[in-house]
């Protein structure tokens, strides 16, 4: 099975969600919800392959 | 006290709102037959780390005062998820800001949905500047986690997993989603669509 990175994303975000929801402390939310921060910054940079053809 | 409580009643309503995008983009993807391109995925994970923030306040209510600690901890993390999501936004909506470029998808009430998610995220950064500005007002006191908080944040726990369902589905057994997605691909790598 080759993995898949939006649906293991959407994931964590749910792994995230129910950290919150259990209200579980202050430090495990904000360590699952940096891990789903960095994770979809680092997807976001894979899909950004080339530069705007616009003159700024 | 009334600001108080007004300030709880807030965070509900932002993430109502999320909530009522995120079904909005159900609405257009399955009544308006369109697959989101991965800018759009990833603003919609973008839109579920802002919303995480004040799910994460509301649920702090359920023991009492919410500390100031807690309050601006769960406006930050609404901030980073706003910040990253209007980054996305910001790039798509250049992607499409040359004269005669369609844009992509089907535009609602004028304006393409990467448009309107740029608005989103620029509406919540202004709302969380006024909410730190006025913290000691807003953070939620005298209030009562009750069954409106549980309602509305099992909805938003809800549309995560239910846009993960739907995202599996497009990208199928992929590393990523194709830059203009046409079909759902799981059903082709299983073999059940020709």
């Amino acid at each position: 099975m080759v993995p898949v990175m939006d649906t293991v994303i959407f994931g964590v975000l749910l792994l995230a969600a129910v950290a919150v929801l259990q209200g579980r402390s202050r430090r495990d939310v904000l360590i699952v919800f940096a891990g789903g921060l960095v994770v979809v910054l680092l997807l976001f940079n894979h899909h950004v392959t080339s530069s705007l053809n616009l003159e700024f | 006290m009334t600001w108080n409580r007004a300030g709880f009643w807030a965070l509900h309503l932002f993430v109502l709102a999320y909530c009522g995008v995120l079904l909005g983009g159900f609405i257009v993807q399955f009544g308006g037959h369109e697959y989101p391109c991965p800018l759009c995925v990833l603003q919609r994970m973008a839109m579920i780390l802002t919303a995480l923030g004040p799910a994460y306040i509301i649920v702090r209510a359920k023991a009492g005062p919410v500390s100031l600690r807690d309050y601006t901890t769960g406006l930050g993390m609404a901030m980073a998820g706003a910040l990253a999501g209007a980054a996305m936004s910001t790039r798509q909506v250049l992607l499409h800001i040359v004269p005669g470029d369609p844009g992509y998808g089907e535009a609602v009430m004028g304006l393409h949905l990467y448009t309107w998610a740029l608005v989103t995220f620029i509406v919540v950064l202004v709302y969380c500047a006024f909410a730190l500005i006025f913290a000691k007002e807003l953070v939620p006191a005298g209030v009562r986690f009750g069954w409106p908080s549980r309602a509305v944040l099992w909805l938003f726990t809800a549309l995560i997993a239910a846009n993960m369902i739907v995202v599996f589905f497009e990208e199928g057994f992929h590393w990523v989603l194709p830059d203009d997605p046409v079909r759902y691909q799981l059903c082709y790598d299983l073999g059940l669509c020709d």
